[in-house]
């Protein structure tokens, strides 16, 4: 007798025996139902009977299959929602339009950034458990040869940006590996405070990222704190005809108003003058944080910058903070870090800055 | 009150810009006579006049009146003072900045 394959097509019930041959499924009512019927003999029935209960193992082998394949599946969805930050890069082409012309294959000044911000977002996620800017791993974006003779990087509230400096005072901006961590660390403030760009908070907003920036060169270069290039700011981008005249850096987070600073800056606080930039005025915490770490000691990637990045993930870091505020919050960090061994210095750095810790 | 065709409404006679900002923080301020300045950089700064008269720069959200998004930008602030002595403040992010009237405003060494 003929028996319909999935196909329509019929076929021998025989056929059935050879289950390792077969390349169709005879639908199981089908098996079952002549495996009933008394008219087929005995011996066809025993193996539509046994093909019957091997489909039905099969299909349970096959669901089981199904549901872990689901299981593995959100497994993966999950994986794949720790989202690994990705660099993109653009040459604007010395104009102004952003992000410019996308670069494949990084040579040259796009291989220097890319891997120096690369380095960043390692340190980031090795040193401080970070994943990118917003902790989420968002993309890196960034765009050199911006403008013609531009003499700053900035970040523009999603990407880094770097000019090629004027040749007087500055070369690339990117040669300083402190200034593309200052840069993306705009990025983490924007993400986390959000200090308002003014007055005090626009000051420990620098301040921040010049920290940050300058121990992220410490560790990239593995300096300890009594290493005095590892406070610089912007070293790498000083022009010939500016290291001529004796600037070495923008900034000295040690001594913030040295006369080898491009750009010298109050060390403390009484000569804090309100309408300042908040890059000039961001030498009190700058030197406020430089002290803290070298009377702790060791490398400033330690536990130092650790302090200050509790602080900077704190809710109670407000986007109007003062520096009063922001050194009351670091010196409740350094107790919940190091205990009354590291509260003690990091009291001690801001009182040597003539800072007066708010009251909690 | 740059393009008066009535000649008794003041023009500009001088303008001070100044630039802040920028990861170095380097502070700067030119002066420059309206007639110095090349027919372009004139044009430009006529229209800047005009806008801001027009349309006030915003405070967006984090940062002072009128500033670029981000950090680390050039800010500027123009003291336009007209023939009749009377000067007027009109501060610019550095996108809405003329790129023709940045060189009036550049840095040099100490």
């Amino acid at each position: 007798m003929s028996f319909p394959n999935a196909c329509g097509r019929p076929t021998d019930a025989p056929a059935l025996r050879f289950r390792s041959m077969c390349c169709f499924i005879v639908p199981p009512g089908v098996l079952k139902k002549y495996a009933r019927d008394a008219s087929v003999d005995a011996a066809t029935r025993k193996s539509l009977q046994d093909t019957y209960v091997e489909t039905e193992r099969l299909r349970g082998l096959r669901e089981a299959h199904r549901i872990a394949t689901l299981r593995d599946a959100d497994r993966f969805l999950a994986d794949a929602a720790v989202h690994v930050p990705a660099q993109h890069l653009f040459d604007c082409m010395h104009r102004k339009g952003l992000p410019g012309k996308a670069v494949a294959a990084p040579t040259g000044g796009f291989k220097t950034v890319f891997d120096t911000t690369a380095k960043v977002a390692e340190f980031y996620k090795t040193v401080l458990g970070r994943n990118s800017v917003d902790n989420k791993g968002f993309d890196l974006v960034s765009s050199l040869h911006y403008a013609k003779a531009y003499d700053n990087a900035f970040w523009n509230g999603s990407q880094m940006v770097y000019g090629d400096g004027d040749g007087k005072l500055f070369g690339e901006m990117y040669l300083s590996p402190d200034v593309i961590g200052h840069e993306l660390t705009h990025g983490v403030t924007q993400n986390l405070s959000a200090l308002r760009y003014e007055g005090e908070s626009g000051a420990l907003n620098e301040s921040i990222s010049d920290v940050f920036g300058t121990v992220f060169n410490q560790w990239l270069n593995n300096w300890a704190v009594t290493e005095p290039r590892g406070w610089l700011v912007g070293a790498g981008i000083m022009a010939p005809s500016a290291q001529a005249k004796g600037f070495t850096c923008l900034r000295d987070i040690v001594q913030p108003s040295a006369r080898h600073c491009l750009s010298p800056q109050p060390e403390l606080y009484s000569q804090l003058d309100p309408t300042a930039d908040v890059h000039e005025n961001s030498g009190v915490p700058n030197k406020a944080f430089a002290t803290f770490a070298r009377a702790a000691g060791g490398q400033a990637w330690g536990n130092a910058i650790k302090v200050w990045y509790d602080t900077c993930t704190n809710r109670a870091l407000r986007s109007d903070a003062t520096f009063s505020e922001f050194a009351m919050l670091t010196i409740a960090s350094a107790l919940k870090i190091g205990g009354a061994a590291l509260q003690a210095p990091c009291s001690s750095a801001w009182g040597e800055v003539g800072v007066a810790p708010a009251s909690p | 009150m740059t393009q008066s065709p009535d000649a008794s409404e003041p023009t500009v006679r001088r303008v001070r810009i100044e630039r802040r900002g920028g990861l170095a923080g380097l502070a700067v301020s030119a002066v420059h006579d309206f007639a110095a300045l090349s027919a372009a950089q004139q044009q430009a700064l006529a229209k800047v006049i005009d806008a801001a008269a027009s349309n006030p720069p915003a405070r967006t959200r984090g940062a002072p009146a009128g500033a670029a998004p981000g950090a680390d930008r050039f800010s500027y602030r123009l003291h336009v003072e007209d023939s009749a002595g009377a000067e007027r403040v009109i501060d610019l992010g550095e996108d809405a900045m003329p790129s023709i009237l940045e060189p009036l405003a550049k840095p040099a060494l100490p």
